[in-house]
C-alpha cells in the first residue's frame, strides 16, 4: 500500500512536471513522464519529492506514516506468530525429552540391577568365607 | 521350579519391553480417538505416558506389597513377611525414582517447568522419601529396625490412595473412573496394558532377586554370630 501510495504521488508530480513543458527530457534523474509513461527517478531526488509532499499536505504525511506503522505492525505480528508456531512444532516433536525419559528409565533400571548384582556377589562370597572358617574352626 | 522362577520372569519382562516398545512407538496413534481431527492430536511426548504411568502403578504394587507384609509380620513376627517387606520396599525405591524422574521430563516437556509443587507431586516425593526412609531405618536404626521399618511401610502403604485420588486438582491428568487410563483410546490400549504386564514381571523378577538377596544377609548374619561364640570372629 504505502509503495503504492509513493508512486501515484510521483506519478502526479512526474506528470505535472512533463506538462510544465521543460521538454527538455529527464536531465539528470528527475521523474520525467513523456507521452504518459513514467521515467525512473533518482534516490536522492525521490526522498526529496516525498518530504516534499508530505509538508505540503499533513494529511498525506499522516496516511504514509500510518500506513508505515501498520506494515512494521504486521511484520511484527508475523514474526511473533512464526515465532509461536515454531515453539508449537518444536513441543509437538520433541524427541529429545521422549529419548531422555527413556533412558533415564533403563539407566535407573540397569543401576539398580547391577546394585543387586554386586551386593550378591559379595554377599555369596562372605558366606562361602564364613562357612570355611567356622568349618576349619570346627576340625 | 523356584529357582526357574526368576529367569522365566526376566524372559517374559524382556519379551514384553521388545513388543511394548514397538506398540508404543510404531503402533499407537497420537489422536485421542479413531479420526479424530488435528486439533485433538496428542503431543509426541505422550510417549512417555506409557512407561511412567506403568512405572507409578508398579511403585504403588510395591508400596502396597511392603505395607502388607510389614503388617503380617508386625503380627506374626515371622522374618519371611519381613523379608518380603524390605525386597519390595527397595524395589519401590527403584520404581518410584524412575516415575519421580520421567514425570519431572514429561513435565518439562509439555508445562515447560522441570517441577512444580502440586499435590499429586509433592505427596509422591513425599511417599518416595518415606521409602527411601524405610531403607536408611533398615541400614542404620540398630536391632528394632525391623519393626520401625515395618511401621513406616504401613505409613506409606496408606498414602498411596492419597495420590490416586488426588485429581482434577491439578495440572496432572486425572485418575480414576475419568482418568486417562480408563478412557484410553482403542489404539492406546495394547501398547499400555502390555507395558503394565512386562513391568509386573519385571518387578516380580526384581523381588525374586532381591528377596534372595535379603536371605542371603539373614544367613550372614546368623553366621556372624554364629563365628562370634565360637571365637572365629572378634
Amino acid at each position: 500500500m504505502k509503495r503504492l501510495a509513493i508512486l501515484i504521488v510521483l506519478f502526479t508530480l512526474g506528470a505535472a512536471r512533463a506538462d510544465s513543458g521543460s521538454g527538455s527530457g529527464s536531465g539528470s534523474g528527475s521523474a520525467v513522464a513523456t507521452d504518459n509513461k513514467v521515467e525512473p527517478v533518482a534516490a536522492p531526488n525521490l526522498r526529496k519529492i516525498c518530504a516534499d509532499a508530505m509538508n505540503a499536505d499533513p494529511a498525506f504525511a499522516k496516511s504514509i506514516i500510518e500506513i508505515a506503522d501498520k506494515d512494521a505492525a504486521d511484520r511484527r505480528l508475523e514474526a511473533t506468530e512464526k515465532e509461536h508456531l515454531d515453539a508449537a512444532a518444536h513441543i509437538e516433536k520433541d524427541e529429545k525429552h521422549v529419548i531422555l525419559a527413556y533412558a533415564a528409565m533403563w539407566i535407573i533400571a540397569a543401576g539398580f540391577v547391577l546394585f543387586l548384582w554386586r551386593r550378591q556377589q559379595a554377599l555369596k562370597a562372605e558366606i562361602a568365607q564364613l562357612r570355611r572358617d567356622l568349618e576349619k574352626e570346627a576340625t | 521350579m523356584k529357582k526357574l522362577a526368576l529367569p522365566i520372569f526376566v524372559v517374559l519382562a524382556s519379551v514384553g519391553f521388545a513388543v511394548a516398545l514397538w506398540l508404543i512407538f510404531i503402533e499407537a496413534p497420537l489422536q485421542v480417538s479413531a479420526g479424530a481431527a488435528r486439533g485433538s492430536s496428542l503431543f509426541f511426548n505422550q510417549k512417555i505416558f506409557f512407561f511412567h504411568v506403568a512405572h507409578a502403578f508398579m511403585l504403588f504394587t510395591a508400596v502396597f506389597v511392603s505395607g502388607v507384609a510389614s503388617g503380617l509380620f508386625l503380627k506374626t513376627r515371622n522374618p519371611k513377611w519381613d523379608d518380603i517387606a524390605n525386597a519390595a520396599t527397595e524395589v519401590a525405591v527403584a520404581f518410584g525414582a524412575v516415575v519421580l524422574v520421567t514425570g519431572s521430563i514429561w513435565a518439562k516437556a509439555a508445562w515447560d517447568v522441570w517441577w512444580n509443587w502440586e499435590p499429586r507431586l509433592t505427596m509422591s516425593l513425599l511417599l518416595w522419601l518415606i521409602l527411601v526412609g524405610y531403607v536408611l531405618v533398615r541400614r542404620f536404626a540398630g536391632p528394632s529396625a525391623d519393626r520401625v521399618a515395618a511401621g513406616m511401610s504401613i505409613f506409606g502403604m496408606v498414602g498411596v490412595p492419597f495420590i490416586y485420588t488426588m485429581v482434577g486438582q491439578d495440572s496432572h491428568p486425572a485418575a480414576g473412573k475419568e482418568g486417562v487410563v480408563a478412557t484410553l483410546g482403542a489404539g492406546m490400549r495394547p501398547a499400555f496394558w502390555i507395558s503394565v504386564a512386562a513391568f509386573l514381571f519385571w518387578f516380580l523378577a526384581l523381588m525374586i532377586a532381591r528377596i534372595q538377596s535379603v536371605r542371603a544377609e539373614r544367613e550372614v548374619r546368623e553366621l556372624r554370630e554364629k563365628a562370634l561364640d565360637m571365637g572365629v570372629l572378634s
